[in-house]
């Protein structure tokens, strides 16, 4: 099945939609399982690779260990996570190993699968799609056991297979109840305890897994467990005095990680091999990929040789690294780029400007590094020293997007359009920096321009930022972007840049440029206004 | 002595019940209670239906309670914002007695909440819940020990056709059915087990004659009045039995079957059938565990009627003294920044707009994140109009944008 069926054009329009931040731990507990976890992940994939998404391998023994990190670096987009189990046992009941995960799990939101289930519908979006809509509550799905080949002989008629239920909820009521030990009632409990609780049940059959195991004997196995589960031990199962277990401390039963998304042991191997894709690149020490930054700069450029040391030096003064994407320029660019926090510079081949594909290269690379935020600026920009509170603007652990305020300088570095559309007084407003959430894309209904250009939008703080825009400072610069425009914006995804040539517009002095409250504004016009004199907008 | 106007609106025997409860509740806890009833009562502060429209000021009280929107109804023209009302309702009842206007009072209590209403709707920051029945055991019932063991199913008929099946097969122990339908029942059953009419006035005889009894809602708890050992089974599945662990939560849930279960959800008959089978081999011991757990009954009473004590004097004290109580912010709501405009608050139980409000405004608000008094936040923004401060705080507490931090 393909996504992209998902991502319906409500949800691409939509900031809102749970497509730019799933905000989900997809937890599977793993016992000898690496045949059929190969056989169906390349089927998963796509549907984890996505925005919010982190993937925790919860392996409760580690006969397999080697295997699994193989695999897991043919998918260097996906989050994951493996937390392993050095003890060697038999088979148990996986309720330990899945409240491991629970415990380690970074979101807001814990889907719980096994890792031979193949999606056969996209069971996170649409628990995950349910679960905003119904707050108190918790979703299943369906699964069927595919004994046959023929898929449409399945019958998604078991209502298991799958749960999404928030992370708090589960660990309100003790997570996984560990005293169960036998094969089955994990799952019957989870779901009965969470309804004592007061959680509601959505049942959504739409999901749909498909549940891939190699053993042949595996329905008969099936039916043997669930015999040599007794009465007293069922009716505890599926009807609990008490919603919450595991009075001791739980989900610890191991806890040695050994692969984590934040801090990747194998960024350089993987990124070095996803960097020989491009025409050049330059790593500045494999080093860069180990250590861990506060905030990175990703920026793209093309043809602007004149421009680039001045751009990475301004960058450098609030930044710890810099990771810069030629867009297959055709002057020195690439060469000139030199700066001590440059980590990392790439050059690709140019058909056309398509700024979401940069963008999103950018999204790949910076998805190597160990970094707390990253920030979108372009080589034509730069801060306004007057306003760089980078810390301030970072301090509330709640925030996830920062709003940066600007201006397009017009006709010199003093001056900008104070009659630019959507603006006040010529001062705008966009999300530039953004938490790290993993590794992330842009999804937008553009087709190759003039999108949000963060890829989640929940959370915003309006900082106290501010940067100037150089890009349409002369006439010329003006008249070379509009026509850029003009014929790379086949798809029109802006319908109009006359404003961009508009002759003689409303000049406002950068110098006036103030903040109160919060909020920039222009000190003259403010006066202005407060003497009844004039009111631009 | 605090003065208390009940305003209430009975439209079924319950309601009647819930009204005296309260009541006797309220006078015994030392408070003056007038009531206003659409039915009357017969009670001593029964307020004529004729007073109450002309002649009633609501200064005189110090808190009021109404009973279904009705009841609200009747005498919202009285309410004052000094006047702390608190809003009862059933949680059976919801569908046509919510008072969604969260505005209009300042406590919900809601009665037998079985945590399968939306929690949007009764915020825990405002909702109290109590249980009902309020009197749970009545003194002076004789309890009469039986020398056969025998059990007493006593369930509305769509639940007993379910448990056909189980009934039948418990061949051991005699089994006796109250049901409306004794007829078709009678055809469907084996020669061991008794059908007995529901309009049958010797119901209780038969519930003192059993070891063990299979029911739900009211009828369980005279059933415990007896010391009978009780399975819940009711129109929201298998409850279990009744112990001291699940007693609590089955009661405020109105006994009505398993905790969290859905309506007429599937009952697994196997795990029933072992229940009563396992209850019985040990029903001796149950019952003396049944009499230990009526001890812990008897109090109940007490607790609710000291729960009802405690809103009470926390209302009126939150009115009485809002400048240094402690107020923490609401969860109920939402602020989305305009640019350069403001705040707009958005009700998140319904995402439905409900103001705008000022920067200055939000800072005050955002100044609750953590427990405050307006006291303490009026000193810390420096806000120079005090007057209109309070008139703020006042409207942020009124919309529950302001919670009382008990």
């Amino acid at each position: 099945m393909n996504n992209d069926a998902f991502m319906t054009n409500i949800d691409l329009a939509n900031p809102h939609s749970v497509i730019h931040n799933f905000d989900v731990s997809v937890i599977m507990p793993f016992y000898k399982k690496l045949d059929e976890f190969k056989l169906v992940l390349p089927l998963n994939a796509h549907f984890f690779q996505r925005n919010g998404i982190e993937v925790i391998i919860s392996m409760d023994e580690d006969s397999q260990q080697k295997g699994l990190l193989l695999l897991l670096k043919e998918y260097p987009f996906i989050n994951w996570r493996v937390i392993i189990n050095h003890n060697k046992h038999e088979w148990r009941n996986p309720a330990k190993a899945i409240n491991v995960g629970i415990k380690h799990a970074l979101k807001k939101y814990v889907m719980i699968c096994s890792p031979e289930s193949e999606f056969y519908t996209d069971a996170i979006h649409l628990m995950r799609n349910s679960l905003e809509y119904y707050e108190h509550h918790f979703a299943i799905g369906s699964v069927t056991f595919d004994y046959c080949e023929d898929i449409s002989k399945l019958n998604f008629d078991i209502p298991y297979g799958s749960i999404m239920a928030k992370k708090s909820d589960l660990i309100d009521i003790g997570g996984y109840n560990e005293s169960l030990y036998k094969w089955g009632g994990d799952d019957d409990n989870i779901r009965a305890r969470l309804e004592l609780a007061g959680i509601q049940k959505i049942f959504l059959p739409e999901v749909k897994l498909i549940h891939r195991d190699k053993d042949v004997n595996g329905q008969k196995k099936r039916s043997i467990n669930m015999q040599s589960i007794l009465p007293e031990e069922e009716l505890d199962i599926f009807y609990p005095n008490e919603a919450k277990v595991n009075e001791q401390e739980w989900g610890r039963d191991f806890n040695h990680v050994i692969y984590d998304w934040r801090h990747n042991p194998l960024s350089y191997e993987i990124a070095e091999k996803y960097l020989s894709n491009f025409e050049r690149f330059y790593i500045k020490d494999p080093k860069i990929f180990s250590r861990e930054y506060s905030r990175i700069i990703i920026a793209q450029s093309f043809n602007e040789q004149e421009q680039i040391a001045d751009f990475l030096n301004d960058m450098g003064l609030y930044f710890d690294g810099i990771i810069l994407l030629d867009d297959g320029s055709s002057d020195d660019t690439f060469e000139l780029a030199s700066h001590p926090k440059l980590l990392l510079k790439v050059k690709k081949n140019r058909i056309g400007f398509i700024d979401i594909e940069n963008r999103n290269i950018l999204l790949d690379l910076a998805s190597f590094f160990s970094s707390e935020w990253f920030c979108f600026m372009d080589t034509d920009e730069r801060f306004d020293e007057r306003f760089v509170d980078f810390d301030k603007a970072t301090l509330d652990e709640k925030t996830d997007i920062v709003l940066f305020n600007f201006v397009h300088l017009w006709d010199s570095d003093k001056t900008y359009n104070a009659e630019y559309p959507y603006s006040k007084n010529g001062i705008l407003e966009k999300p530039r920096m953004f938490r790290n959430i993993g590794h992330t894309q842009i999804y937008t209904n553009k087709v190759r321009t003039h999108f949000m250009v963060i890829p989640h939008q929940k959370n915003c703080y309006r900082s106290e930022i501010f940067y100037k825009h150089y890009g349409m400072i002369s006439q010329k610069l003006r008249e070379e972007k509009y026509t850029f425009y003009q014929e790379e914006d086949i798809n029109k995804d802006q319908k109009s840049y006359e404003h961009i040539i508009k002759k003689n517009p409303l000049l406002l002095n950068t110098d006036d440029i103030c903040c109160q409250n919060g909020i920039f504004c222009n000190k003259q016009i403010e006066r202005e206004i407060n003497d009844g004199l004039h009111c631009l907008s | 002595m605090k003065k208390i106007l009940f305003s209430t609106y009975c439209k079924k025997t319950s309601h009647i019940d819930i009204t005296l409860g309260i009541i006797n509740m309220l006078s015994s806890s030392g408070y003056h209670v007038d009531v206003l009833s659409n039915l009357s009562l017969n009670i001593y502060n029964e307020i004529p239906l004729e007073k109450c429209r002309y002649n009633i000021s609501s200064l005189c009280y110090d808190v009021i309670i109404v009973f279904n929107l009705k009841g609200y109804e009747r005498i919202k023209k009285l309410i004052i914002h000094r006047i702390p009302v608190i809003y009862v309702l059933s949680s059976s009842d919801v569908e046509n007695e919510y008072l969604i206007e969260s505005n209009l009072f300042d406590r919900f209590l809601l009665i037998n909440d079985s945590k399968n209403l939306y929690p949007q709707l009764f915020p825990s920051e405002y909702t109290t819940h109590i249980g009902y029945p309020f009197e749970l055991i009545k003194n002076n019932v004789n309890i009469s020990i039986q020398s056969n063991p025998n059990i007493l199913v006593w369930v509305d008929f769509g639940i007993l056709l379910k448990i056909i099946p189980v009934i039948n097969r418990i061949y051991k122990y005699n089994v006796v059915v109250i049901t409306d339908n004794h007829a078709k029942i009678k055809k469907i059953v084996n020669s061991n087990i008794e059908i007995v009419k529901s309009t049958d006035t010797n119901i209780v005889e038969y519930v003192n004659k059993s070891s063990l009894v299979i029911s739900h809602g009211i009828n369980i708890l005279k059933c415990l009045q007896l010391s009978k050992p009780s399975i819940i089974l009711g129109h929201y599945g298998f409850g279990r039995l009744i112990t001291g662990h699940n007693f609590e939560q089955q009661y405020l849930s109105g006994f009505r079957g398993r905790l969290g279960g859905e309506r007429e959800e599937y009952i697994h008959l196997n795990l029933l059938e072992f229940e009563i089978n396992k209850s019985m081999d040990a029903i001796d011991t149950l019952c003396n565990d049944t009499k230990n757990l009526l001890k812990t009954i008897n109090v109940r009473y007490s607790t609710t009627s000291s729960i009802i004590s405690t809103l009470i004097k926390n209302v009126c004290k939150e009115k009485n003294n809002i400048w240094d109580t402690n107020y923490i912010l609401g969860k109920s709501y939402i602020y989305i920044e305009r640019k350069g405009r403001g705040y707009i608050v958005l009700d998140s139980r319904f995402k439905k707009i409900i103001s705008e409000i000022s920067y200055e405004g939000y800072n005050i608000i955002k100044s609750f994140e953590i427990i405050a008094t307006p006291r303490s936040v009026y000193n810390l923004t420096g806000y120079e109009d005090k007057e209109e401060f309070i008139e703020f705080i006042q409207q942020l507490i009124t919309n529950k944008i302001l919670i009382v931090n008990e």
